[in-house]
C-alpha cells in the first residue's frame, strides 16, 4: 500500500466468518490507515455496534455470514438504528440482485472474489457521502 | 516446559525497534475483550492476528501466516478449546510460544505445553512484556 493511500483513522467494522479472508482484508485496511474492528459473526457485530464506547463509520460485511442474522439483516438493522453508518455488503452475485434491492442506497453489493482496492474505493465513497450530509 | 510465573510490572517497555515486529495470534471468543486486547497489543508494537475460536486459530496455523506467539483463552466455543489448541501447536507448530488465559482457572490445565498463564482480568501491557521476554534471543 503506497503512502499516498494513507487515510485518517476512520473505523471500519469487518464482519466475516472466514478467518483467512477476514485476516487479509483487515490487514489491508489497517495498512491503508483505517482502524479496523473484526467480527466473526453478526452477533459479534451487533455487540460492537451496541457498545456506546465504540464508534463505527463503515460496516463491511459478508452477506452470508454466521450469526443469528445474516449480513442483509445486519445491514437493515444498521440502516434502522445507526443512520450515519455506511454499509458495504459482499457476497455471491446470484443472491445480490434481489436481496440487495432494498439496500441500494448503499450501492450495489460487491461480488466475491473482490479486490481489496475496490473495498477501499467503496469505503472512501461512503465516507465522502457521510461528510456531505 | 517451565511455565513462566507472571507478576504485574510497571517497568517501562523495552525498545521495540531493536527487534523485528513480533506476530501475535490472539484467540478469544469475547469480541469486546478481543478487540481491546488486540488494540493494546498493537499499540505496544506487535502485529496482531485475531481469531474468535480455536477452530479459526487452527485454520490460520495451517497456513504460512507468520506467527511467533499464540495468546489463547481456554474456554471457547467450537470443536477446539484452548487446551486442544495447545495440543495442536505442540504437535504441529512446536516452535511457537503459547500463552494461555482464563477467567475461571487460576492455573493452567495439567499436561499443556505452554510458556505462560494469565488469569483474567489481565493487563495487555503485562502480556506484551512477557512476549518480549519470550522472544528475546
Amino acid at each position: 500500500v503506497s503512502s499516498e493511500t494513507k487515510l485518517p483513522r476512520e473505523v471500519v467494522l469487518v464482519v466475516e466468518d472466514e478467518i483467512l479472508i477476514r485476516y487479509v482484508i483487515s490487514d489491508y485496511l489497517r495498512e491503508c490507515g483505517y482502524k479496523v474492528i473484526e467480527a466473526s459473526s453478526t452477533d459479534e457485530a451487533l455487540l460492537v455496534l451496541n457498545d456506546t464506547n465504540l464508534s463505527v463509520d463503515v460496516v463491511f460485511s459478508n452477506a452470508q455470514v454466521a450469526g443469528a442474522t445474516d449480513g442483509f439483516a445486519l445491514a437493515q438493522w444498521v440502516r434502522a438504528n445507526r443512520a450515519g453508518v455506511g454499509v458495504i455488503l459482499v457476497g455471491s452475485i446470484s443472491r445480490a440482485a434481489d436481496a440487495a434491492a432494498n439496500l441500494c442506497e448503499h450501492g450495489p453489493m460487491l461480488s466475491k472474489p473482490y479486490q481489496p482496492k475496490a473495498v477501499v474505493e467503496r469505503i472512501k465513497l461512503l465516507l465522502a457521502q457521510k461528510r456531505q450530509t | 516446559m517451565d511455565v513462566i510465573a507472571v507478576a504485574p510490572t510497571n517497568a517501562p517497555a523495552s525498545d521495540v525497534n531493536s527487534f523485528p515486529v513480533p506476530k501475535v495470534l490472539l484467540v478469544e471468543d469475547e469480541v469486546l475483550l478481543r478487540l481491546t486486547t488486540a488494540d493494546e497489543l498493537r499499540e505496544e508494537g506487535f502485529e496482531v492476528i485475531e481469531a474468535s475460536s480455536g477452530d479459526e486459530a487452527i485454520a490460520l496455523l495451517k497456513t504460512a501466516a507468520p506467527i511467533d506467539v499464540v495468546v489463547t483463552d481456554i474456554q471457547m466455543p467450537g470443536n477446539t478449546d484452548g487446551v486442544g489448541l495447545a495440543h495442536f501447536i505442540a504437535a504441529n507448530r512446536s516452535e511457537l510460544k503459547v500463552i494461555m488465559t482464563s477467567g475461571d482457572l487460576r492455573a493452567p490445565p495439567k499436561g499443556c505445553r505452554i510458556n505462560a498463564f494469565f488469569s483474567k482480568p489481565y493487563e495487555a501491557f503485562d502480556v506484551a512484556q512477557l512476549i518480549r521476554a519470550l522472544l528475546e534471543p
